[in-house]
């Protein structure tokens, strides 16, 4: 569904010195699967998905989706942003109809359907400004999930949301995501959001980032709250901690923070 | 609130009233309020009507061409490229120099007001409007973008909407450069308006006429800013519900 081939991305910064951000990143997302990117901070995930959306482009190598090659935004995939991006000017109803109405369609019944899977049908009328940021982040989510896109983008979506909010909204990503037939790529700090939703964790190294391991997470879908305490994910979470440590050793980041 | 501002406004009367009474270049409240009683009718009402008339249209060209250019000019680089130059070359300039040259053009009547005021509105109004549409939150026309918003869509449900209030802080500060310009535009160039008749009882030496004027112009810009606010209301909904 996604390939990721050799790609180079670098930035230029103050007086043209250049930062090479993503170093020949490779790796590929099957149909309908989810796969998550873990990386130490400021290694590119955020710039991988937005090459992934076409927000940005590479300096080198390919991304496809399907057999499209990716040059700029397209309706093959949408990216969900880790502060919501929402018109403000329009209700949620509004905000979330608006992939159809882009798409020439009027489907009230989709844009109904995903606030009652969303729990936000009694806020179809208010702007976004009323909403808390876990509602505005559904709100954001149910707007990706109503466009025809096949690639679902999720750019650390929860991250603004608070740990145990967090885990109940994972929770319901995991339905809402098993009712579409989405492929989904998302960017995580957070090993066990990652670990809980993914069929795939691609663990990338410090800048300039390569794919240092794509971890296999074999539990069963749907998912059960209840995993989060299993040996297996126990061990699991372990392996992709000492990955990531083993990063920020290389950058002397762990020293640094023992010392303190 | 309204209490305060009333019970300030009345403190300000008062120490007016005290500070001016027997003193002949500044009339006392009581004086400008018998000035207007004693205005022949519906004289004062002709002066402000030409002024409103003169605000007014030259607010809605100045305003009209300043959220166009500047939507235009933000969102094609090859006008740009053309035109930001004659902008910023005559953005220093201050419309009051421009008087001579709107009587050439136009005579003496309601023609130089309209200009001057114009384009005294103009300015704020593109500037606010341009750097509100390069400024637009990326992640939205990207976010429409991908969802295969067609270029009229995004225009008018995300550019649009995006750029509204800062498009009303320029509407604001033109209305207000809107009101100053037109005083001076009534002053040389017109034969009607609070300007004008500003200027012809300072030749006639009724200073309370003058202040008269002056406190008309108070009184009606204040309500002019709060129309706009009102349409302001109206038109951005969702900024009055947070």
């Amino acid at each position: 569904m996604i390939s990721v081939r050799n790609v180079v991305k670098e930035y230029v910064v103050a007086e043209g010195r250049k930062i090479v951000v993503l170093d020949g990143v490779s790796f590929n997302v099957h149909e309908k699967e989810f796969v998550a990117v873990l990386g130490p901070n400021g290694c590119g995930k955020s710039t991988l998905l937005k090459l992934l959306a076409g927000f940005e482009k590479a300096e080198d190598g390919s991304i496809l989706v399907g057999s499209t090659v990716v040059s700029g935004p397209s309706t093959e995939s949408t990216l969900v942003f880790q502060e919501p991006a929402l018109f403000e000017w329009k209700t949620v109803y509004e905000n979330v109809a608006f992939p159809l109405k882009s798409a020439g369609e009027k489907d009230s019944e989709t844009v109904e359907r995903l606030l009652e899977l969303m729990n936000l049908k009694e806020f179809a009328g208010s702007y976004p400004c009323r909403l808390s940021s876990g509602m505005k982040q559904k709100v954001s989510l149910a707007r990706a999930l109503a466009s025809k896109a096949r690639v679902l983008l999720l750019d650390e979506p929860l991250a603004a949301i608070d740990a145990h909010s967090r885990e109940f909204l994972q929770e319901e990503m995991e339905k809402i995501w098993l009712n579409t037939n989405k492929t989904a790529v998302m960017v995580t700090h957070d090993i066990r959001e990652a670990l809980f939703l993914a069929d795939r964790i691609i663990v990338l190294t410090q800048r300039p980032a390569q794919v240092q391991a794509i971890v296999d997470v074999p539990f069963p879908r749907p998912r059960h709250p209840s995993i989060r305490f299993t040996q297996e994910f126990h061990s699991l979470f372990a392996h992709c901690w000492k990955l990531l440590r083993n990063e920020y050793e290389k950058k002397g980041e762990v020293s640094w923070i023992s010392v303190q | 609130m309204h209490l305060k501002k009333a019970a300030a406004f009345s403190a300000f009367l008062l120490a007016w009233q005290i500070a001016a009474q027997g003193n002949a270049v500044l009339p006392t409240p009581l004086e400008v309020g018998s000035a207007l009683a004693g205005m022949p009718g519906g004289e004062l009402a002709a002066h402000v009507a030409a002024s409103l008339n003169h605000v007014i249209l030259g607010f809605f060209a100045g305003a009209g061409i300043g959220l166009t250019a500047g939507i235009a000019l933000a969102l094609l680089p090859s006008l740009e490229d053309y035109f930001s130059v004659f902008i910023e070359l005559a953005r220093p300039i201050p419309p009051v120099a421009w008087i001579p040259l709107a009587i050439l053009w136009f005579g003496i009547g309601d023609g130089p007001a309209y200009f001057l005021v114009a384009l005294g509105v103009f300015f704020p109004v593109f500037t606010n409007t341009y750097h509100g549409v390069k400024n637009i939150d990326q992640k939205l026309v990207l976010s429409a973008k991908s969802f295969g918003a067609s270029d009229k869509l995004l225009l008018f449900e995300v550019v649009l909407p995006a750029v509204l209030p800062h498009a009303f802080n320029g509407l604001k500060i033109g209305l207000g450069v809107g009101w100053m310009i037109v005083v001076t535009a009534e002053l040389v160039g017109a034969t009607a308006g609070l300007g004008y008749m500003i200027q012809l009882n300072r030749m006639l030496a009724q200073v309370d006429n003058v202040v008269l004027g002056m406190a008309v112009i108070g009184v009606v810009g204040l309500a002019l800013q709060g129309v706009l606010n009102a349409v302001e209301e109206i038109v951005m909904p969702w900024r009055t519900e947070q």
